[in-house]
């Protein structure tokens, strides 16, 4: 235990520390990344090559440096070009819906596995009269667990 | 020429056509004749295309342009090995490859369970899902999207390939992926096939599960090879950008991974029969979506080079698949009962089936994200961009409560947990996350997505670690064999778990490579002119003007750099066919730890007097991505390893192996 904790120790030893560096650089990044390119498929502001998002990156840089908030200079965005700018959809209109989905889905399937494990459960508390064919395996695989617990 | 390869797709089509019908046929007479000459001619099936595959290829090799595929994505200037990988570079190519990989898994199965035994029952079945699948593809390639269209007047030289495209990546990530999501078909065809004998037990399963990880792993890889080309190749300073196209590749993997983990239910316990079977149908229906959306084009992609009419043929076919193997399957649902109950929350058993939530979880998130644009365009006529923020916040929990449960999972035993058994078990790997979130303090890691990660990783490394050696050690005791002996014997006899493990430690690294290249990504810009430099975490990026290199076909602009006065040179290509097109050649600096990675976006001016315009990234723990590649592959072959000995294993056919070779 002594050595694995050692070991554990010695790698994070090596781990550079690393730590965060903020400029306008990466403020105009942090806006352009939220911001969809509107004339390319698939790519955000900070990673097109696209003209119009290197002149959106200016813009972006010009309104940081002028002191406006983050948030300020996508509602601009958003005013010109519609939610459809945002990478991030927002939770508001036609967008709630790819926000919902997967709740609902997550939720749905959790309350599916619920149910059948209460039924499973109620039913296991049953007498269970007729002998299951894997009983013999279930002996094996403790045995073979116990072996590779204790020693082969 | 041309002709010859069209001969042999109509003629592939045909064959295809006689394997379903006689290996039905057969089954339903009880003739094993019909049966034999309906594997015969899937065999046959296989030369065919293989025929086609290399009659295109030898098209591009000789650059045949009198074939339009070979004039559309190939030029003379093109080496060899590029123009052999055009193959699969557009819409008729790729299906042709796909056509001829499913043959050639087709063959290999029906070789390898070519001896008699109680699998054969599953065989005819087999042949014609195969052959089903194989059918619809040399439909396609032989009546609607055929590679050997002929042009009239041949022109002299080709428009070549897309510039994106010209990268070692290329050779090796479309491939890969695309025989990834074919794979799948083979485990599907053991499940309908077990649907269809009614043969529901065990044997369906210990059969898919071989042909599910070779599937699993080309497939993992295929994603990891595409992050990876990315990274190398588009110089946006990532590796995964949720990508419609990228997501429909990673959806099957995540199902599937639910799969090879929810069949030890049904091996161990004769639990969860009927859900196995909905997993794989999922995985590959999940497949043909993804071919489909791949090849349609219908989703807005960097992908979509390949645009094309086919979606609707695959649209109907992806229909028929799902409301054909779901009435096969609720007609077989009654026997799919499970043998066991469950005994207690706190079991192996109850991990899996959480295991089973969270990933499906994930994988219809990824669904829902990705075709909602189509949702909102369809009900409310409304543009909806749905970017990474929205795959980061929504996976991002999931993937995080994964991670957790392959810490806990593999501890728990079968059935039910003592508490002593809890406390023997979690005391080490809980006590490795806690001391490892101290020392990441003391480090100035204060952000808490990084720490939850960081520390979710460390606690699966105390799992795993405590695994080998626990189980090192009592081999050591038991045998006497030295340390790394007794390691590797430990492996060697229980390869499935083991390989398991180091398949986990695999996703350790690609999960922390992730966490440190999202959250501790550094970047920035510059415009330099010769002499000028620009710092970033310590690197010192001096400029030197730029190099121009003109090769044939292709013009390279090199940013000559320095960096801490070393050499680095970011490029950029200009291929003669696409010159509007360039394609980026990143200055990677990789060390263990972190990559500098610089791009030449821009640059004014000529020679060693050029002014350039950068873009440098500091992208800690990237490497840890493809080395947790490697090391997927590594674990997953060791899990498929046959198992040792199968002289002692016949002598002791009787008991279990390990039961039987304790002395040894």
């Amino acid at each position: 235990v002594k050595w694995l904790s050692a070991a554990v120790v010695a790698t994070l030893l090596l781990l550079p520390a690393i730590a965060h560096a903020d400029s306008l650089d990466n403020g105009v990044r942090r806006v352009a990344l939220q911001l969809q390119c509107p004339v390319c498929e698939g790519e955000t502001v900070a990673d097109s090559p696209s003209g119009l998002a290197a002149d959106m990156r200016a813009v972006i840089r010009t309104k940081l440096a002028e002191g406006e908030a983050d948030q300020q200079i996508l509602d601009d965005f958003v005013g010109s070009y519609g939610d459809s700018i945002l990478t991030e959809p927002p939770k508001r209109g036609i967008s709630l819906g790819v926000w919902i989905g997967p709740v609902v889905g997550f939720a749905l399937g959790a309350a599916l596995l619920g149910l059948m494990l209460r039924l499973w459960r109620r039913s296991s508390r049953a007498p269970n009269l007729a002998p299951s064919a894997s009983v013999d395996k279930d002996v094996v695989d403790d045995y073979r667990r116990f072996r590779q617990e204790f020693g082969q | 020429v041309p002709a010859l390869g069209q001969i042999c797709i109509v003629g592939a089509f045909g064959l295809a056509l006689y394997a379903i019908v006689a290996s039905l046929a057969g089954v339903r007479v009880s003739s094993r004749e019909l049966i034999a000459s309906g594997q015969n001619a899937a065999y046959a099936v296989t030369a065919l295309i293989t025929a086609a595959s290399l009659t295109l290829l030898a098209g591009l090799a000789f650059h045949d342009f009198s074939l339009r595929y070979v004039w559309e994505h190939s030029s003379r200037a093109m080496s060899m090995d590029l123009a052999l990988a055009a193959f699969y570079s557009g819409q008729q190519g790729s299906l042709l490859y796909w056509a001829w990989t499913l043959s050639i898994f087709a063959a290999i199965v029906l070789w390898q369970q070519r001896k008699p035994g109680p699998h054969r029952v599953f065989m005819p079945y087999v042949v014609a899902v195969l052959m089903t699948i194989e059918a619809f593809m040399t439909l396609l390639l032989g009546f609607v999207a055929t590679p050997f269209e002929a042009l009239p007047h041949p022109p002299s030289d080709g428009v070549g390939l897309n510039p994106l495209l010209y990268d070692a990546g290329m050779r090796i990530h479309p491939p890969m992926l695309l025989a990834g999501l074919m794979a799948w078909s083979v485990p599907f065809a053991f499940a309908i096939a077990a649907l269809a004998s009614g043969k529901l037990g065990n044997e369906w399963v210990a059969l898919s599960r071989r042909y599910a990880m070779v599937a699993w792993v080309i497939l993992g890889l295929g994603n990891i090879l595409g992050a990876w080309w990315a990274y190398h190749v588009l110089g946006w300073g990532g590796y995964w950008g949720w990508d419609p196209v990228e997501n429909v590749a990673l959806m099957p993997w995540l199902v599937g991974t639910a799969f090879i983990h929810s069949i030890q239910m049904q091996e161990r316990r004769g639990m969860l029969k009927a859900w196995n079977v909905i997993l794989i149908l999922i995985t590959f229906f999940l497949s043909i979506f993804g071919t489909f959306v791949v090849r349609s084009g219908i989703l807005a992609s960097v992908h979509a080079f390949a645009l094309s009419e086919i979606g609707p043929f695959f649209l109907t076919f992806l229909g028929a698949a799902i409301v054909g193997s779901l009435g096969l399957y609720f007609w077989r649902l009654p026997r799919l009962r499970s043998e066991n109950q469950l005994d207690s929350f706190l079991s192996r058993e109850a991990s899996f089936l959480l295991n089973n939530l969270l990933f499906l979880g994930i994988a219809f998130a990824i669904f829902w994200g990705t075709i909602y644009p189509l949702v909102a365009e369809a009900i409310a006529n409304q543009k909806v961009s749905v970017g990474p923020p929205y795959f980061k916040q929504v996976a991002g929990p999931l993937l995080a409560a994964i991670l957790l449960l392959m810490g806990i999972g593999p501890l728990l035993p079968w059935r039910r947990a003592s508490r002593d058994h809890l406390v023997h078990n979690f005391l080490i790997p809980v006590s490795c996350a806690l001391l490892g979130v101290v020392l990441l303090l003391l480090f100035g890691i204060d952000d808490p997505f990084a720490l939850l990660g960081f520390c979710l990783c460390l606690f699966v490394l105390g799992t795993i670690l405590q695994e080998f050696t626990r189980g090192a050690l009592a081999r050591h005791r038991a045998t006497g064999e030295n340390y790394v002996l007794a390691l590797g014997s430990l492996i060697r006899r229980n390869n499935r778990r083991y390989g398991g493990y180091l398949v986990h430690l695999a996703i350790v690294l690609i999960g922390a490579g992730a966490l440190g290249s999202q959250i501790y990504q550094q970047q920035t810009v510059a415009a330099l002119a010769p002499g000028q430099s620009v710092t970033l975490a310590g690197y010192t990026i001096t400029a030197q003007g730029i190099q121009t290199i003109q090769q044939p076909g292709v013009k390279i602009v090199d940013g000559v750099l320095s960096v801490n006065g070393q050499d680095l040179r970011p490029e950029k290509q200009y291929f003669d066919n696409f010159p509007q097109e360039p394609s980026t050649k990143v200055g990677l600096r990789s060390t263990p730890f972190e990559d500098l990675y610089v791009v030449l976006a821009d640059w004014t001016g000529d020679g060693s007097s050029a002014q350039v315009d950068l873009g440098v990234f500091v992208n800690p723990l990237v490497s840890w991505i493809w080395a947790g590649g490697v090391l997927l592959l590594l674990g997953t072959l060791i899990t498929m390893w046959p198992p040792p000995s199968p002289a002692r294993r016949t002598a002791t056919v009787s008991l279990p192996r390990e039961a039987a070779g304790v002395s040894a």
